[in-house]
């Protein structure tokens, strides 16, 4: 992968200055963005990831340090000049019912046009290779007002894309779409970083795609500290589990996903060949404040998961064994065996 | 293409009108004799000229003006505010307008007394004077405000408050004036076109044209503030300047009209509306110039209708202004809602 460093991130410290008083919510930043990534900036909310990007983008004043692209100060440079180099996608809603959406995209090329905004022949090419980059050329004459979520998100990035920008930063691309779309536009953003040579840093809740696609992990806890390394990294060294501590939900390294931290009620072992049935039935068991064991230990009941043309349980407790042929069927055994 | 078309429509109707509308009054001149006297000619009757050239003119060319400015300005409010119910009276220029006039016209002391005796009240030099003191002073507050203020939606509200503050005030002298100049100044705020002189024009129609073709020249920073002030910056929008150069051109074009016709309602928050639905666009290439044009139409419909032909009778312009413009109002009130609706079921 190409490793140019693109933007470098000089003790930025982000936050709110106030005359009275300064509130730092990041804690100075000593970071790089290199071409071709695809760099996740997650956390819980409130602990300020969109004043990260904000900062960043230079769309409010850093606390502390400076922003380089290229080498370049980009809080120093003209906002035209800024516009060039870093693309923008916010996470507020915009209605802008009576333009077209490649009207909207063809915006994108307003830090390149002249003061009445007259697009060039070369400034028409890029809006359609923006659109095409989306796979949204056929949306190019519809409405704003009549596309979809999910098309309106793709018209916007399209949009910041058209500035053709070294840097692309996105607050929450995923946030109202459904699971499809926020796959589909995650893998899209990431093949635009690959392809183009770009660095695109976006801000998520979306932990799982996140974990998945992401080149690198930007975790911002409370506190302000930014953790930064490749999502599994920040699995194994448990920086995930610190960042999302908080009472009731715990972040499981073995699933890569969150579960309640409520106390269980009742142990059990799980075995089976099959891992797929073996899998979902100990998420089943989870959800159900069972403490779910692999080696077999005295007075536990036993649960082997045995595939036939559909799966089925075996509990074994004491001696007795009885099939279960459902998840629920199962369930109920089980705590029929406390109770009795 | 299609645009163009009904732009030279437009341009085709206004001149009509404008004919008409010289044509048209306490007496009618024949159009024939109302075209001679604009290619320089003499009409029929020596005092048709004179009509013409001396009383209907000035009054048609306000009109035109002032519909243009106001129809401007009330787009620019509307974008800078991404409001549709804002007008270019917003930021409280015509209150401040209101509160000069009224201070002259109400207060009864020995200097301001001299103003209003003499000649007619309206289109008399010391309440255009009073007015344009008030409307600049508004605009200084508001540009201070402006350049302190980092939210658009703060500078709304001072704006309204500031208006509630000045009317207010205007009741105060109101109720200890007494009735003669309350006549006065209530027939100053009915508006009019027909106030402003051959010498004042001068003066006038430079000012309004320049600042409709500087309201031109932001078209881009306007569009693109559609998506509002943080994605233009990202964009290589100047919000800042922006803001402060749109809000000073409207204050220029709100504050000169309401100075020389008083306040005119209704044109500025309906065309702006109208010219969206006719050319189906938002953008302000087109829409600045094509809100000047039908805002120059409207007004001289206005001033058509509210010159009751072949009689005495001179409605008040505001009345006429807002039978024109309450129904267009409405109509984007129910639109958006039916827009709103569309956006929630799909």
């Amino acid at each position: 992968m190409n490793k140019q460093p693109i933007l470098v991130l000089e003790d930025v410290a982000a936050g709110y200055r106030s005359p009275r008083q300064t509130v730092t919510v990041v804690q100075p930043v000593r970071e790089v963005l290199h071409a071709g990534e695809l760099v996740c900036l997650i956390g819980p909310n409130g602990a300020g990831k969109s004043t990260l990007l904000r900062t960043i983008a230079a769309m409010q004043p850093s606390l502390s340090g400076r922003v380089l692209l290229y080498g370049q100060d980009l809080h120093a440079m003209s906002v035209q000049a800024r516009a060039r180099a870093l693309g923008v996608v916010l996470t507020q809603r915009v209605d802008v019912g009576l333009l077209t959406a490649w009207a909207l995209v063809a915006m994108g090329r307003y830090p390149y046009t002249g003061w009445l905004g007259r697009l060039s022949a070369h400034d028409r090419e890029v809006v359609a290779w923006a659109l095409a980059q989306l796979d949204a050329q056929d949306l190019a004459a519809r409405r704003f007002n009549t596309l979809s979520d999910g098309e309106r998100q793709k018209v916007f990035i399209a949009r910041a894309l058209a500035q053709e920008p070294s840097v692309l930063i996105l607050d929450e691309p995923t946030a109202f779409l459904d699971l499809p779309r926020r796959v589909e536009s995650m893998q899209l953003l990431r093949r635009l970083a690959q392809h183009s040579g770009r660095t695109v840093l976006l801000s998520t809740h979306d932990l799982d795609l996140a974990l998945r696609w992401a080149d690198r992990i930007w975790l911002l806890p409370y506190g302000g500290i930014l953790q930064t390394g490749m999502p599994e990294e920040l699995v194994l060294n448990g920086g995930f589990e610190a960042a999302f501590a908080s009472s009731g939900v715990q972040f499981d390294a073995y699933t890569g996903a969150f579960k309640t931290t409520a106390p269980a009620t009742q142990q059990v072992v799980l075995e089976g060949e099959d891992s797929v049935a073996r899998f979902w039935t100990r998420r089943a068991l989870e959800r159900e404040r069972f403490d779910v064991a692999t080696t077999r230990a005295n007075n536990v009941p036993l649960v082997r998961v045995e595939r036939g043309a559909s799966p089925f349980w075996l509990v074994e407790m004491g001696g007795h064994a009885r099939r279960c042929d459902s998840l629920p069927q199962l369930i109920t055994t089980l705590r029929g065996l406390t109770v009795g | 293409m299609k645009h163009t078309l009904l732009l030279v429509g437009i341009v085709a109707l206004l001149l009509g009108l404008f004919v008409l509308r010289l044509a048209l009054g306490s007496v009618a001149i024949p159009p024939q004799d109302v075209l001679a006297v604009l290619l320089g000619g003499d009409a029929s009757r020596a005092v048709w000229k004179t009509i013409v050239l001396e009383l209907r003119l000035p009054q048609a060319l306000t009109a035109v003006l002032a519909g243009a400015a106001l129809s401007v300005g009330g787009l620019l409010m509307q974008t800078l505010f991404r409001n549709p119910l804002a007008d270019p009276f917003i930021l409280g220029v015509s209150s401040g307008a209101s509160l000069g006039v009224a201070l002259v016209v109400l207060s009864s002391t020995a200097v301001t007394a001299s103003f209003v005796t003499g000649s007619g009240l309206l289109g008399d030099l010391g309440i255009i004077t009073a007015a344009s003191a008030g409307a600049l002073f508004v605009l200084l507050v508001v540009l201070v405000a402006a350049r302190m203020v980092a939210s658009g939606m703060t500078l709304l509200i001072l704006g309204l408050l500031f208006s509630y503050m000045t009317s207010a005030a205007v009741s105060l002298l109101l109720y200890f004036s007494i009735p003669e100049r309350i006549q006065a100044y209530i027939s100053w705020t009915f508006g009019s076109f027909s106030g402003v002189t051959g010498s004042q024009m001068a003066v006038v129609a430079p000012v309004l044209l320049l600042a409709i073709v500087a309201s031109f020249t932001l078209s881009k920073g306007l569009n693109a503030l559609l998506l509002g002030e943080a994605y233009a910056q990202t964009m290589g929008v100047q919000t800042r300047r922006l803001r402060l150069s749109v809000i000073a051109l409207t204050a220029v074009l709100a504050g000169t009209v309401t100075a020389f016709c008083g306040p005119i309602g209704f044109i500025g928050i309906a065309v702006p509306h109208v010219c969206r639905a006719l050319f189906g666009s938002a953008d302000h290439r087109l829409l600045i110039p094509s809100a000047a044009i039908v805002g120059a139409l409207v007004a001289l419909a206005a001033a058509l209708f509210a010159s009751v032909p072949n009689s005495a009778i001179i409605l008040p312009l505001n009345a006429v202004t807002a039978f024109m413009g309450a129904p267009v109002v409405i109509w984007v009130i129910l639109s958006r809602r039916e827009q709103m609706k569309d956006a929630f079921s799909s």
